[in-house]
C-alpha cells in the first residue's frame, strides 16, 4: 500500500473504481505519510485526521452501495488556510485569527465535498498570502520537500509542499500575484491560476479581491484540468463569479499543438533571470515547435509598470480587507487596553506580522486623501491598460510562454527586501491584473536539481487551450 | 439683530428602504427583533464572506430618485468608506462615493406663500451599521441592523430656516411614502436627519463656516435645533468670535445645542472602489419600467383636485400630504358627484375617527360615496350624516339599509315640518312667554324641541324658517 500516495488523482480514481483499495486505506496511507513526514516538512497547520477517516468510511459505504455520484468520491485534498471549511480552524497563518473557526464552507469546498471528496487539513502559508517564501507565517516554516534547506515558495507554501511530499494528491491554493504558480514551480508541480471569476471566491479570505483567485496545485496537467472542471462554477454568493457554462478543460487535452501559435517574448533573454531557466524556456519553445506549434515573438507590457501597479492595488485592497480584524468579534483581542482605540491598536499590533503591517501601512497611505489620485486611481487605470495589452497580444496567439519565476527555490532565511520580492513577481502578476488564466508546469531542473517551471498565459476562459499545450509539453518531456 | 443674518442649511437624510431582506445578504430586515437574530457571515463581515447586491435596493433607490426628479446614472458603483467602530463589522461601510445612483434632482416646498424648489445633490445607496447598547460598564452589540439598506439623500444648501427644513422633510417623506420605498417611521429610525448649517450676513455672497448637527429623529427637533444653532452662531458673530467647525448634538429636553466634538481636520475615509462587486448598471428601459410603477405624485394630484374637483388649495394640500387618505379620496370620488362634500367628510369626520398614524379606513369607498350622495340629495341631514358615518366606521353598517332601518331620512315636506313646529310651540307655553317678552333665544330652544319631535330627521334649515315664521305670527 505504501506507493498509494505516489499516485496521481487519475490513478487513484481508477484504483478506487477497480476496488484495488478502499477510500479508508487511501486516507490511512495519507495520514501515515502526514504523521511521518510533516514534522520535517511543515506543510500542514492543522489536519483533522479523525474526521477524514470518518468521511472515508462513509465514502466507502457509498461506493459499496453504488450510491456515489462522482468518480472523485473518496479522493482527499489539502486546503490553504485562507479558504474556509466548516467547523475547521481558518487562521490565514496569522495570530490575529488564532482560534477562529469558520461556521461555513467556502463554495469551492462545498462543491468538492458534494463529490464525496475529503479535506485532509489546512496548509501553511505566508500570513494572509503576503510573501513569496512562506516565512511570514506566524506559526511555522514550510520546507521544500526537494531540498529542505530551501523554501517551498509562497504564499501557498504548505499546499505545494503537501503535494510534492505525497501528503496530498492535490491541493487548493490562492493566487493574488503568483501565490499558486511560484510555489508550484519551486516544488516541481502543475499549478493554475484560472480566469478571474471561474472558481467562486466565497469563503476565500480576501487579500486583494480584484486580484485574488483560488487555484489548483497538482502533480499532472490532467489532474489539474479534472479538478478545475469540478471546482469551476457560477456562484450567486460571489458577485464577481462568471455566469454561464464553464469550458470543458479535459475535452481537448490530448489533441496536441499542431498548427497552434505560442508567443515567446524574446526580451526575457535580456532579463536578469537564472540562465538555466532561460535555457529551459527556450527548450520548451523548441519542443513545442517540434510538435508542430508556431512560435512567435511578442512584446510584454512594461514590467516595471506591472509590478508597481500590482504593488499599489494589492496593498490598498489589503489595508481595506484587514480592517475587520479589530479584536471585537473574533480572533485575537489584546489582554490589556484602556480604551476602544487601545483595544484596536494593541490587538492589531500583536496580531499582525511585519510583512502584513508593512503592506497595510503602504495601502493606507496610497488611499489617503492627497495621494489617492496619484497612486490608487492611477493604478486602477493602469490595470485596465495592462488587461488590454495582454488581450491584444493574445489576439495573435493561443498562449504566451514565459518563465514562471526568475529563480528556482531559494534558501530559507535568505534576506530579501520587500521590493525585490515584488520585482520577482514580474511574470506572474500580469495574469492577476488582467484576470486571464495562467498555468505553470515543470520543464526541467537547474544545476542544484531544483525544479524549473514555465508559465503559459491564455485568453479569457480559455483554460482548455492552456491544458492542451501543457499536456503536450508534459508528454513531450517524459 | 438676527434680521441682519441668514442661515444657510443643507440636509443629509438617511432613509431605511422597505425591502424584505438586507442589502448584501438574505437576512431579514426586521425592527426590534431579538438581538443578533438576523445575522449571517456576510452582514457580520466574517473572513471570506462576500456581499451580493439585493436588486430590490436599486429599484427602490431609483424610484426615490424619480420621485425627487433626479437623473438616474446608467453606471454607478460601490465604494468602501473606512473607519473603525465596534458597530461596523468590516471596518468599512459599503456606500457610494463619486458615482452615486441618482443625482441632480429637486423637490418643491411651500415657503410662505410661494413655492420654492430645493435641489437634491445626490441620492446614494449604502448599508446601515449595528447598534451599541451600553449596560453599566459593559457595551453589548446588536448586529441585526448591519446591512439594512439605506438611501442617503443630500440636499443643496438652499434652506434658510428651521421652518423650511421641516417643510422640506415633510415633503420628502410624503414623496418617499408615495413611491413605496420606505414607511419613513421616525420612531423606528427609518428616517434620520443630519443638518449642515452656516450663517452669513444677508448681502454677503460667501457662506460662513459649516457646522453639523447630528442624529435628529423628529422634524420638530430639526426645526428647533436649527433655530437654536442659528441664534448661537449669530451671538458668536456679534461677539466678534470666529466660527469654528463643530459637530453638534441637540438636547431636545432642554431645547439646547451641545458640542460633540471640534473638528481638527476633515476625516479621511480612504475610499476604495468595492472590488467584491461589479458596477451597478441601470438601463433606460428599467428606469422607464420603474417610472411606470410609481403612483401619481402629490403635486400632480393637488393640481387635479384644484382644477377638476374645485377643491381649495388647503384641502388639496392636506389630502395629498397623506397618501392613504389621497388614495381613498381617489377611489371614492369616482362614485360621487360631490368631491367637496367628500373632502370635508375625509378631512373632518373620517380624520377624527382614524386612529392610525397613516389613514386606514374600514369603510368600502362605494359606501362612503353613498354617504356623500345621501347628504347631497338632502336625504339625510348633517347631524344624521355624522351619526351614520360613525355607525359605518365602527359597526360596518351599510348606508342605505341603515337610513331605512333607523328612519333617518330627512323630512323635507313643508306640511309635515309645519305640524312638527306647531306641536313644538304648543307644548312650550313657558318658552312662548319668554319669546314674547323679547327673549329671542327662546326660539333656539323651540327649534331643539322640534328637532327632538322629528327624531332628528327634520331638514334643519326649512324647520328653522317655519318656526321663525310661526313665532313672528304669534307676536303680531
Amino acid at each position: 500500500m505504501k506507493e498509494l500516495t505516489n499516485k496521481t488523482v487519475k490513478q487513484l480514481v481508477s484504483g478506487l473504481e477497480a476496488k484495488e483499495f478502499t477510500c479508508l486505506e487511501l486516507i490511512r496511507a495519507y495520514i501515515d505519510n502526514i504523521q511521518k513526514k510533516d514534522v520535517l516538512i511543515g506543510a500542514y497547520l492543522e489536519a483533522d485526521l479523525y474526521k477524514a477517516e470518518e468521511q472515508a468510511k462513509y465514502a466507502d459505504l457509498q461506493r459499496e452501495k453504488g450510491r456515489h455520484t462522482s468518480p472523485l468520491c473518496g479522493i482527499p485534498f489539502a486546503v490553504k488556510d485562507n479558504i474556509c471549511a466548516k467547523e475547521t480552524k481558518t487562521t490565514c497563518a496569522s495570530r490575529i485569527l488564532e482560534g477562529f473557526t469558520s461556521p461555513y464552507d467556502a463554495t469551492v469546498i462545498s462543491n468538492l465535498k458534494s463529490h464525496g471528496m475529503i479535506v485532509l487539513g489546512k496548509t501553511n502559508m505566508d500570513e494572509f498570502g503576503m510573501g513569496a517564501s512562506g516565512e511570514s507565517s506566524a506559526y511555522k516554516i514550510t520546507k521544500n520537500p526537494i531540498d529542505t534547506t530551501r523554501t517551498a515558495g509562497g504564499s501557498s507554501c504548505g499546499s505545494a509542499a503537501a503535494v510534492a511530499s505525497n501528503q496530498a494528491p492535490f491541493a487548493l491554493g490562492s493566487d493574488t500575484g503568483g501565490s499558486v504558480r511560484q510555489p508550484s514551480s519551486f516544488c516541481g508541480l502543475v499549478g493554475i491560476k484560472p480566469t478571474y471569476g471561474s472558481i467562486s471566491r466565497y469563503g476565500l479570505v480576501s487579500f486583494a479581491p480584484s486580484l485574488d483567485q483560488i487555484g489548483i496545485i497538482s502533480k499532472t496537467v490532467e489532474d489539474n484540468a479534472h479538478i478545475l472542471n469540478e471546482a469551476w462554477g457560477y456562484d450567486k454568493k460571489d458577485a464577481t463569479s462568471i455566469k454561464g457554462e464553464r469550458p470543458d478543460c479535459l475535452k481537448d487535452i490530448d489533441r496536441g499543438v499542431s498548427h497552434m501559435t505560442v508567443a515567446l517574448p524574446y526580451e526575457i533573454f535580456d532579463m536578469d533571470i537564472l540562465p538555466e531557466i532561460k535555457e529551459a524556456t527556450m527548450n520548451t519553445a523548441e519542443l513545442l515547435r517540434s510538435l508542430g506549434c508556431n512560435i512567435i515573438n511578442c512584446k510584454l507590457p512594461d514590467m516595471e509598470k506591472l509590478t508597481a501597479c500590482y504593488f499599489i492595488l494589492s496593498c490598498a485592497e489589503a489595508s481595506s480587507n484587514l480592517a475587520r480584524y479589530d479584536g471585537i468579534r473574533y480572533g485575537n483581542r489584546a489582554k490589556e487596553y484602556g480604551s476602544i482605540e487601545e483595544l484596536y491598536i494593541n490587538s492589531r499590533s500583536e496580531g499582525f506580522g511585519e510583512e502584513v503591517k508593512r503592506r497595510t501601512m503602504l495601502g493606507t497611505f496610497a488611499l489617503s486623501s492627497g495621494y489617492y489620485q496619484k497612486y490608487y486611481i492611477s493604478a486602477l487605470r493602469m490595470k485596465g491598460a495592462i488587461e488590454n495589452e495582454y488581450k491584444h497580444i493574445l489576439k495573435s496567439c493561443h498562449a504566451i510562454l514565459t518563465p514562471t519565476y526568475p529563480t528556482t527555490a531559494f534558501l530559507l532565511g535568505e534576506k530579501k527586501t520587500a521590493l525585490d520580492s515584488f520585482k520577482n513577481d514580474l511574470f506572474t502578476v500580469g495574469a492577476n491584473l488582467s484576470g486571464l488564466p495562467s498555468i505553470t508546469l515543470p520543464v526541467g531542473r537547474d544545476k542544484n536539481s531544483l525544479p524549473i517551471g514555465i508559465s503559459l498565459m491564455g485568453n479569457y476562459m480559455d483554460e482548455p487551450t492552456l491544458y492542451r499545450i501543457s499536456n503536450a509539453i508534459e508528454g513531450g518531456l517524459s | 439683530m438676527t434680521n441682519k443674518y441668514q442661515a444657510v442649511i443643507g440636509l443629509e437624510v438617511h432613509v431605511e428602504l422597505n425591502t424584505v431582506t438586507k442589502i448584501f445578504c438574505s437576512c431579514k430586515r426586521e425592527f426590534a427583533a431579538p438581538p443578533n437574530s438576523h445575522i449571517c457571515p456576510v452582514c457580520m463581515g466574517l473572513p471570506g464572506a462576500l456581499p451580493v447586491l439585493n436588486s430590490k435596493v436599486v429599484e427602490y433607490a431609483v424610484k426615490a430618485g424619480l420621485a425627487t426628479n433626479c437623473k438616474i446614472n446608467e453606471i454607478s458603483k460601490h465604494d468602501r468608506k473606512h473607519y473603525f467602530y465596534p458597530d461596523l463589522p468590516k471596518g468599512y461601510q459599503i456606500s457610494q462615493f463619486d458615482l452615486p445612483l441618482c443625482q441632480d434632482g429637486y423637490i418643491t416646498i411651500k415657503s410662505g406663500e410661494v413655492d420654492k424648489a430645493i435641489s437634491i445633490t445626490r441620492i446614494h445607496i449604502e448599508e446601515d451599521a449595528g447598534k451599541l447598547i451600553h449596560e453599566g460598564d459593559n457595551t453589548l452589540i446588536d448586529y441585526n441592523r448591519c446591512g439594512v439598506p439605506l438611501i442617503e439623500i443630500v440636499s443643496a444648501p438652499m434652506l434658510s430656516s428651521g421652518k423650511e427644513a421641516k417643510e422640506y422633510l415633510q415633503k420628502l417623506r410624503t414623496l418617499l411614502i408615495y413611491s413605496g420605498v420606505s414607511r419613513c417611521e421616525m420612531n423606528k429610525g427609518e428616517m434620520r436627519c443630519d443638518v449642515n448649517i452656516s450663517v452669513k450676513e444677508k448681502n454677503n455672497s460667501h457662506n460662513g463656516v459649516r457646522r453639523e448637527i447630528k442624529n435628529l429623529n423628529s422634524f420638530q427637533f430639526v426645526a428647533k435645533a436649527i433655530e437654536r444653532e442659528f441664534e448661537r452662531q449669530v451671538k458668536e458673530i456679534e461677539e466678534g468670535k470666529t466660527i469654528t467647525e463643530q459637530t453638534l448634538g441637540y438636547d431636545s429636553k432642554e431645547d439646547r445645542i451641545f458640542v460633540m466634538r471640534e473638528k481638527e481636520s476633515a476625516a479621511d475615509y480612504r475610499y476604495l472602489r468595492e472590488p467584491d462587486m461589479p458596477p451597478i448598471y441601470v438601463d433606460r428601459q428599467t428606469v422607464e419600467k420603474l417610472r411606470k410603477e410609481l403612483p401619481k405624485m402629490p403635486d400632480e394630484r393637488k393640481r387635479i383636485y384644484m382644477n377638476d374637483y374645485s377643491l381649495s388649495e388647503y384641502d388639496s394640500e392636506t389630502l395629498t400630504a397623506n397618501k392613504e387618505l389621497s388614495d381613498y379620496f381617489e377611489m371614492t370620488v369616482k362614485h360621487t358627484s360631490t368631491p367637496k362634500l367628500l373632502a370635508n367628510l375625509l378631512l373632518g369626520e373620517y380624520s377624527r375617527l382614524n386612529k392610525t398614524p397613516q389613514f386606514t379606513c374600514p369603510i368600502p369607498p362605494e359606501n362612503t360615496a353613498a354617504l356623500c350622495n345621501l347628504t347631497a340629495s338632502e336625504t339625510i341631514n348633517s347631524s344624521n350624516a355624522k351619526k351614520l358615518a360613525l355607525l359605518m366606521w365602527n359597526e360596518g353598517c351599510e348606508p342605505y339599509e341603515t337610513v331605512k332601518r333607523l328612519s333617518m331620512e330627512q323630512i323635507n315636506d313643508k306640511d309635515m315640518l309645519t305640524k312638527i313646529a306647531v306641536n313644538a310651540i304648543e307644548s312650550s307655553p313657558k318658552l312662548i312667554e319668554d319669546y314674547k317678552k323679547g327673549k329671542k333665544q327662546a326660539s333656539k330652544a323651540i327649534m331643539g324641541r322640534a328637532m327632538g319631535i322629528s327624531k332628528g330627521n327634520a331638514n334643519p334649515i326649512l324647520l328653522e324658517e317655519i318656526i321663525e315664521k310661526l313665532l313672528k305670527e304669534l307676536t303680531t
